[in-house]
């Protein structure tokens, strides 16, 4: 597999963690004693993070505030809102 | 549609109603929302595509435009 692949696989999949991380998130605002949701909440809290460490390693700062191998990663391209820079869901849900 | 018949069969399954089933204390004439309860999830990857994490809460919305579109075109 080609690296610019592995690389945006890992970015889907981190993307696809963090959503889960966000409507948790949401659903623990209103249901605070739900402990099976807090339980899900938080391992997919910690995929997240150990997700954006291996990814950081390998390819650079994910957001602010990482760090960066030398040279200076963040202006690497292709940039966040380029085609190249993300995947592409299929989109057959039906 | 055949889908969310397959998932309104997933997430009845083992008696759990990803919702309250008995409002007490409402008053007529005033709407209400029923409070959700969390019984199962998609997968992330399936989440991420439908935009929920919750199976009842999944509905797209479906075009009818293939019904206004013949009347347009004999325009």
């Amino acid at each position: 597999m080609s690296d610019d692949k592995k690389k945006l696989e890992l970015l889907e999949q981190i993307m696809a963690i963090d959503f889960m991380v966000v409507d948790l998130n949401l659903y623990l605002n209103t249901h605070p004693m739900d402990k099976d949701a807090l339980a899900k909440y938080n391992s997919f809290a910690m995929q997240s993070k150990m997700l954006r460490e291996s990814y950081e390693r390998l390819y650079g700062p994910i957001s602010q505030g990482s760090t960066s191998s030398y040279p200076w990663q963040w202006i690497k391209e292709p940039w966040p809102w380029e085609y190249e820079a993300n995947p592409t869901l299929s989109r057959e849900v039906k | 549609m055949a889908d969310n018949v397959k998932h309104n069969v997933s997430y009845h399954m083992g008696n759990c109603i990803p919702q309250e089933t008995t409002i007490k204390d409402v008053r007529l004439a005033r709407a209400y929302v029923p409070f959700q309860k969390m019984c199962s999830i998609f997968s992330p990857i399936e989440a991420l595509k439908r935009g929920t994490i919750f199976p009842e809460l999944y509905s797209p919305y479906e075009s009818k435009e293939k019904k206004y579109k013949s009347p347009d075109k004999n325009r």
